[in-house]
């Protein structure tokens, strides 16, 4: 087993093995709770507001999840230490980042199936349709979380868990208001502004591009340019942010 | 090299300087200019007080740190360099480990990360667990066990790789007597191997024993380094009598040790040379006290490092022999 894979499993079982459960039963009883208070509104649009309560809510925890686990994966292994142990061996430092963030991933993979096999439980037990649309939702989904995650890893490997969270936060708020970013560049009359502003649409993960797995849900089909597109940035994205962590980590010393 | 081809020098380090940045403005060197060699199939002890710059060494050997200024070379390729680690054990100051994984999955993970897979991992597992004695705990988490058992599983880690460089930082910190002796006598089968062995310790009876070659390290600069029994001094320091029967008022003499017999007991005689040994003993016996046995005693390490570390702090004071580093 390569170091990358052994790294990815070890992340993966320290995460199933204490909080990804607890993240899973939490959706559980968020879901049913929220369906439950909702369906009294509904006015027979059940099934819209069920998938749109789950999704959302979804989209909530897998984003906590990365939040939690992600922003604190590097620095609980320069607290304890153990990080003495792993970069002792011959692992390069580009390694245990994607390691981590392999391992992450497989508890996003995880965290998501799980919270869809509620959903489409939750749907099947009110009398409603499940199709596939579901599953192209789950992906957009990870495509968002894992552009989610490597942010993480570059956040975990440069400052504290706590800045981490709340940049993370800040970058995710922000990759969903990025349409409103453009607009407002259109509107500058300043081209210097409009420049800036562009750019830092440019720079800013476009999260938005996921939100149409809503449409999908609700009937709206999605071409395969648009799913080829979003798995296409996602890769590009992660990529470019990892390169980024590493040039970071790698200048990190361990006294 | 060595017959087998393999680097004669396991480990040098040239001028090597390492200044930590503590805040904005404040520097704080930890190591300044240290040149060093560790030639291969030796064990050599890093010596020093807390913060002379001993751990700062053997972390800038597998690259956890880089050097400010200064080279080096680890198993003949530069320090830290990714492939010389492959055949580097190290064992950190404390035992850090994973506390939710059980000895045996640690040694798996780690296994794993120095390269390992299949049968030779299962091979290389069950060494460390017979090297290191940990069979009756193989399948406990390592959070429930005592910090002994902790620091054993962390030098298990350490032997993994089958390395042909061991780095130990303080492993005798925290074991047990028996522990002790079984991994003094685990490092002594380890030369006898062909394997380099360096190790930090403030145990210094246990470094006496073990090693081949010391350096003594004084705030980040080489102070004394060479062979125990060229850098102790060979001069008496003294004699200590054991005696049955109350002993007379001796001038400047300190009990040692006392016997479960109040009768018997045992005398540091210091600073006296082998003429006033025989007016003493003279005395004793005309006073009717029973000489069981006369030793004289020689500088051990500990003497040696008070001696020159002292020396270091205030006025240089030459060793008795060996090299000293010059400042």
């Amino acid at each position: 087993m390569t170091p990358i894979l052994s790294l990815a499993r070890h992340t993966l079982i320290d995460a199933l093995r204490e909080r990804l459960l607890r993240m899973l039963a939490l959706f559980l009883v968020v879901l049913l709770l929220a369906t439950r208070l909702a369906s009294p509104l509904a006015l027979g649009e059940g099934r819209r507001v069920t998938l749109d309560l789950g999704l959302g809510l979804l989209s909530l925890f897998g984003f906590l999840l990365v939040m939690l686990l992600g922003t604190r994966m590097v620095q609980q292994e320069v607290e304890g230490r153990t990080i003495l142990l792993v970069l002792a061996r011959p692992v390069h430092r580009i390694e245990f980042l994607l390691g981590k963030l392999l391992g992450l991933l497989g508890v996003v993979a995880i965290g998501l199936a799980g919270m869809l096999g509620i959903l489409a439980l939750a749907l099947l037990t009110a009398g409603y349709a499940v199709d596939a649309s579901l599953a192209l939702a789950g992906l957009c989904a990870f495509l968002e979380l894992t552009i989610v995650s490597a942010l993480a890893v570059l956040l975990a490997a440069s400052t504290s868990p706590i800045l981490s969270a709340f940049l993370l936060l800040a970058l995710y708020v922000a990759g969903h208001l990025l349409h409103g970013l453009l607009e407002m560049a259109r509107l500058v009359s300043q081209p210097l502004l409009a420049g800036a502003l562009k750019g830092v649409f440019h720079l800013l993960p476009r999260l938005d591009l996921y939100s149409s797995a809503l449409q999908a849900v609700h009937g709206t089909p999605l071409s395969a340019g648009t799913v080829l597109w979003g798995v296409a940035y996602a890769a590009l994205y992660t990529a470019g942010v990892l390169g980024l962590a590493l040039l970071v980590f790698r200048a990190r010393e361990f006294a | 090299m060595t017959r087998t081809g393999e680097p004669d020098c396991a480990l040098r380090y040239e001028g090597i300087s390492k200044i930590f940045r503590a805040g904005l403005r404040r520097r704080v060197p930890a190591l300044r200019g240290v040149s060093l060699e560790v030639r291969a199939g030796e064990i050599l002890a890093l010596l020093g007080h807390n913060g002379a710059g001993k751990t700062t060494l053997v972390k800038l050997a597998l690259g956890l740190l880089r050097p400010t200024g200064g080279t080096g070379s680890l198993l003949g390729r530069p320090l830290g360099d990714r492939a010389a680690r492959r055949s580097v054990g190290f064992q950190p100051e404390q035992p850090y480990l994973y506390p939710f994984l059980t000895v045996r999955e640690t040694l798996r993970f780690l296994g794993e990360l120095s390269g390992f897979s299949g049968a030779r991992l299962r091979g290389r597992m069950a060494d460390a667990v017979e090297g290191c004695g940990l069979a009756e705990v193989v399948d406990r988490p390592v959070r429930r066990l005592s910090r002994g058992w902790q620091q054993r599983v962390a030098l298990a880690t350490a032997l993994l790789p089958d390395p042909r460089l061991l780095l130990l930082d303080e492993p005798l910190g925290g074991l047990d007597p028996d522990a002790r002796f079984a991994l003094k006598e685990l490092i002594r089968r380890l030369r006898a191997e062909g394997r380099t062995v360096v190790f930090n310790s403030h145990v210094l009876p246990d470094v006496e024993q073990l090693a081949d070659r010391v350096v003594l390290l004084q705030r980040g600069r080489v102070i004394a380094e060479g062979r125990l029994e060229t850098l102790l001094s060979e001069e008496v320091q003294g004699f200590e009598i054991e005696v049955r029967g109350a002993l007379p008022g001796l001038p400047g003499a300190e009990a040692v040790w006392r016997h479960a017999d109040p009768a018997r007991s045992l005398w540091w005689l210091p600073g006296i040379d082998a003429g006033e040994l025989q007016r003493v003993l003279r005395g004793l016996i005309d006073a009717g006290v029973e000489v069981v046995g006369v030793a004289p005693r020689r500088e051990n390490l500990e003497a040696f490092f008070a001696r020159v570390t002292r020396a270091e702090a205030g006025a240089a004071v030459k060793p008795a022999s060996g090299r000293r580093a010059a400042g």
